[in-house]
C-alpha cells in the first residue's frame, strides 16, 4: 500500500513540477512584460512549484517510510543515489520558491535572479525526472530515460557521489563569490 | 549586518577546512570495493550432449567478441619481472585473463541445487564479494585454515555446514572431516567441470573438481602449475628458443592480441626449458606465469577441444561416463536425469564475474531440458543433435544467505525447497535480464553511506544555498512582499 501511495504521489509531483518548469520557461520568454500572460505564467510557476514541492516532500516521506525496509534504503546504492537526487530536487525547487516568495512577482526583472532561477529550476527539473526514473529502476521496470542514461554513460547503480575535491572546489567558489558579492552589495 | 556576514563566512571557511582535513581519507574510503558491473548483463550459451555408453560428450557455443586465452604473465621491466593477469575485479585491464566454461553436476543429492542451482554454492564471505572474508579469519578456521591451508572462501554447499536448518549454512560451521568424507561417499557433492582457455585448454584438458565444503581439486596434479620461483623472484621456465624460436613473448604483441591459438603462447614440456637468469632479457619480454602439464588421476578425466572463431567459442568436452572416482566425480548413467548449472566467463574476467544459467535438467538418453543423445562409435554426429539455448545472466552479489533471508520475497519457497528461481522469475532472455538488473540493484546492499556521499550532499547544499545568497546580494532587489 505504501508503495502505491508513493508512486501516486511521485507521479503527481513530477507532473506538477513539470508544469512549473514550463511556466517558468514561458515567464522567462516574456522578459519584463507585465501582460496577463506574464502574470499568469508567474502565478502558475509559483503555485505549481509550491504544490509540486509539497507533494514531493510527501512522496519522499512515503518512499522513506512506506516502501522498502529502512535498512535497504540506506545500504543500496540505487536508493542512496535516489536520496541524493531527491534532496537536490527538494533544495532546488525550495530555493526557487523562497526566491519568488522573498522577491515577489518582480523576480523576473532582475537579471541575476533571473539567471539563478533558471539554474535552480533546471537542476530541480532534471533531478525530478531522474528520481522518477530511478523509482522505475527500483521497481525493476525500464524507464524512458534508460537509453539516454546509457548514452551518457550514467549508471544509476553505481554511486553518483563525487567525492571531496569537487565539494572543496564548490565551497571555495561559493565563499569567494559570496565575499565578492557582499562587497558589491549596495549599503 | 557585518556580524551576520562574518558568521556566514566563518561557517563556509570551517566547512572548507573540515573538507580538506578529511579529504585524503575520504578519497580512499569507498563502499564500492569489488564492484565492477559488466556492461553486458546477459548472454547466451548453446549446449548439446551425447553419450555412447563409455563416454559422455558436451558441445558448447557462446558469443565472445574477443577470445581471451592469455593468462597470468610476468613482463620484464628494468631488471624485474612484473606480474599482470592475477585475479582481479572485473575485466583485466590488458585482457590477460582466460575465458572459461564451467558447470556443476548434481545427481539429486545436494539439497537446494535442483531448485536454486549455482546459488546453493554462492555464500556471503566468498572471495571477491564486497563482504569477502579476510585471509587471517579463514586461515584461523580449525579445518579450512589450519588443516586445509585455505586463506579465502570459495564455493560450498549447505550440506557441508552444520546449521540448525538445512538452509542455514554459516561459513565457519563446517562439518567434521569424518562427516564430510561420509557425505562424499554418499555422493553429496557437486561435480565441477572446469574448462579454462589457458590453464589446461591449450593442451586439451579441462580441470576436474568438486564442491562440498570448498571448491576442491579432484586429485593432486592439475593441468597447470605455477611458473614462479618466489625465492629467486623469477620464473622457473622460459620458452625454448631452439624449439619455438624465441625465449619470451612480446608485451606489445600480447596486449594487441597478435598471438593466435595456433601460435606458441603457453609454456608446456614441449615448449619450455629451465629459466636462464643470464639470458639477455629485454624490457617487454613476457613469460607466462603458468606452466601447463599433463594432469594425473581424476583431474585428467576431462579432455577438451576449444576454438574461438569469428566471435564464437566452440568447445567440446569428453569424459568417461563413469570415471571410477566416485568420491569426486558423479557417474553419468543412461536413463537418469541430472541437475546441471552452467556458467561462462568472458571479457577477461575471473572469479564471480561470470554469467550463470538457471539449473537445467539433463537427461542421459531420457527427455529433459537438455537430452544427451545416444550415438555409436567414438564421435557423435553433432549436426543431428539439436542445440538447447540457455539465457545466461550476471548474478552480481546475490548469495544463498540473502536468498533465504526475509529480505527475499521468495525465501519461504526456497527454505521449503519447493520452487525454483525460474518458477518466480522466468527463464527467457528478458526474464533473466530483470534478474541481472535486480542483482545489480543488490550489488552494494551491504554498503553504508560513504563519506563521499555526505561530501556530495554538503557540496550540493553549499552550491545551491550559497548561490542563492550570492544572487540575492548581487541583484539589489526590492522585496515586494
Amino acid at each position: 500500500m505504501g508503495t502505491i501511495i508513493h508512486v501516486l504521489l511521485g507521479g503527481t509531483n513530477v507532473g506538477i513540477l513539470a508544469l512549473a518548469a514550463a511556466a517558468v520557461a514561458v515567464r522567462l520568454l516574456l522578459g519584463r512584460q507585465r501582460s496577463d500572460l506574464a502574470r499568469g505564467a508567474d502565478l502558475v510557476a509559483y503555485t505549481a512549484t509550491a504544490a509540486g514541492l509539497g507533494l514531493a516532500v510527501l512522496s519522499g516521506l512515503t518512499g522513506f517510510f512506506g516502501t522498502w525496509p529502512r535498512e535497504a534504503i540506506a545500504t543500496t546504492v540505487l536508493s542512496q543515489n535516489k536520496t541524493l537526487v531527491t534532496l537536490a530536487l527538494l533544495s532546488s525547487w525550495g530555493l526557487f520558491l523562497f526566491l519568488r516568495w522573498r522577491v515577489g512577482p518582480s523576480l523576473w526583472d532582475y537579471p541575476v535572479l533571473r539567471v539563478w532561477s533558471i539554474v535552480l529550476v533546471a537542476i530541480g527539473f532534471v533531478n525530478t525526472v531522474l528520481v522518477g526514473s530511478m523509482g522505475g529502476s527500483a521497481g525493476l521496470t525500464g524507464t524512458v530515460l534508460d537509453p539516454l542514461l546509457l548514452a551518457l554513460n550514467i549508471n544509476r547503480y553505481m554511486s553518483l557521489a563525487w567525492g571531496p575535491y569537487l565539494t572543496a572546489l564548490l565551497i571555495v567558489l561559493v565563499v569567494i563569490l559570496y565575499a565578492y558579492s557582499t562587497r558589491l552589495k549596495p549599503r | 549586518m557585518l556580524r551576520k556576514r562574518t558568521i556566514v563566512l566563518l561557517l563556509f571557511l570551517s566547512m572548507l577546512v573540515a573538507t580538506i582535513r578529511i579529504s585524503p581519507a575520504g578519497a580512499q574510503e569507498s563502499d564500492q570495493s569489488f564492484v565492477a558491473i559488466p556492461d553486458e548483463l546477459t548472454t547466451e550459451l548453446r549446449v548439446k550432449a551425447a553419450y555412447n555408453g563409455q563416454e559422455v560428450l558436451w558441445l558448447f557455443e557462446w558469443p565472445a567478441a574477443r577470445a581471451h586465452f592469455y593468462h597470468d604473465i610476468v613482463v620484464y621491466q628494468d631488471g624485474t619481472w612484473v606480474r599482470h593477469g592475477d585475479s582481479t575485479v572485473g575485466s583485466q585491464e590488458f585482457g590477460l585473463y582466460e575465458d572459461r566454461l564451467t558447470f556443476l553436476v548434481d545427481p539429486g543429492t545436494v539439497q537446494g541445487f535442483a531448485t536454486q542451482g549455482c546459488y546453493a554454492a554462492c555464500h556471503d564471505g566468498l572471495r571477491f564479494l564486497s563482504n569477502q572474508l579476510d585471509g587471517a579469519t579463514v586461515g584461523a578456521h580449525p579445518l579450512l585454515g589450519e588443516v586445509q591451508g585455505r586463506t579465502d572462501l570459495r564455493k560450498y554447499v549447505p550440506d557441508s555446514r552444520a546449521g540448525a536448518q538445512w538452509w542455514d549454512a554459516p561459513w565457519d560451521d563446517v562439518k567434521s572431516a569424518e562427516e564430510l568424507t561420509a557425505l562424499r561417499e554418499a555422493g553429496v557433492f557437486l561435480d565441477f567441470w572446469h574448462w579454462r582457455a589457458h590453464r589446461g585448454g591449450p593442451i586439451g584438458y579441462a580441470d576436474d573438481q568438486y564442491v562440498l565444503e570448498f571448491r576442491n581439486n579432484d586429485g593432486t596434479k592439475a593441468a597447470y602449475g605455477t611458473n614462479w620461483d618466489a625465492e629467486a623472484n623469477e620464473p622457473r621456465f622460459m620458452f625454448d628458443p631452439a624449439r619455438v624460436g624465441f625465449a619470451a613473448l612480446n608485451w606489445e604483441r600480447l596486449i594487441n592480441f597478435e598471438y593466435t591459438q595456433d601460435d606458441v603462447y603457453y609454456l608446456s614440456p614441449d615448449t619450455a626449458i629451465p629459466f636462464d637468469t643470464n639470458h639477455n632479457w629485454q624490457n617487454g619480454d613476457v613469460i607466462p606465469r603458468r606452466f601447463l602439464q599433463e594432469p594425473e588421476g581424476s583431474q585428467a578425466a576431462i579432455t577438451a577441444d576449444g576454438r574461438w572463431l569469428d566471435g564464437v567459442w566452440r568447445l567440446e568436452l569428453r569424459r568417461a561416463m563413469d570415471t571410477g572416482f566416485s568420491t569426486t566425480d558423479h557417474a553419468l548413467v543412461e536413463g537418469r536425469t541430472y541437475n546441471v548449472g552452467f556458467a561462462i566467463h568472458k571479457n577477461a574476467t575471473g572469479s564471480r564475474w561470470h554469467y550463470i544459467s538457471h539449473p537445467q535438467k539433463v537427461g542421459i538418453g531420457v527427455p529433459a531440458a537438455i537430452t544427451a543423445a545416444r550415438f555409436n562409435g567414438p564421435t557423435p554426429d553433432w549436426n543431428a543433435i539439436p542445440w538447447t539455448t540457455l539465457a545466461m545472466f550476471y548474478p552480481g552479489q546475490i548469495t544463498w544467505e540473502w536468498l533465504t533471508s526475509e529480505a527475499h520475497p521468495g525465501a519461504p519457497e526456497m527454505r521449503a525447497d519447493s520452487r525454483s528461481c525460474r518458477d518466480c522469475h522466468g527463464e527467457n532472455s528478458s526474464a533473466v535480464l530483470k534478474m541481472a538488473q535486480a542483482a545489480q540493484f543488490h550489488e552494494l546492499r551491504d554498503g553504508r553511506l560513504s563519506l563521499n556521499w555526505w561530501l556530495t550532499l554538503l557540496g550540493g547544499f553549499v552550491f545551491l544555498f550559497g548561490g542563492t545568497l550570492v544572487a540575492l546580494n548581487l541583484s539589489n532587489y526590492r522585496s515586494q512582499r
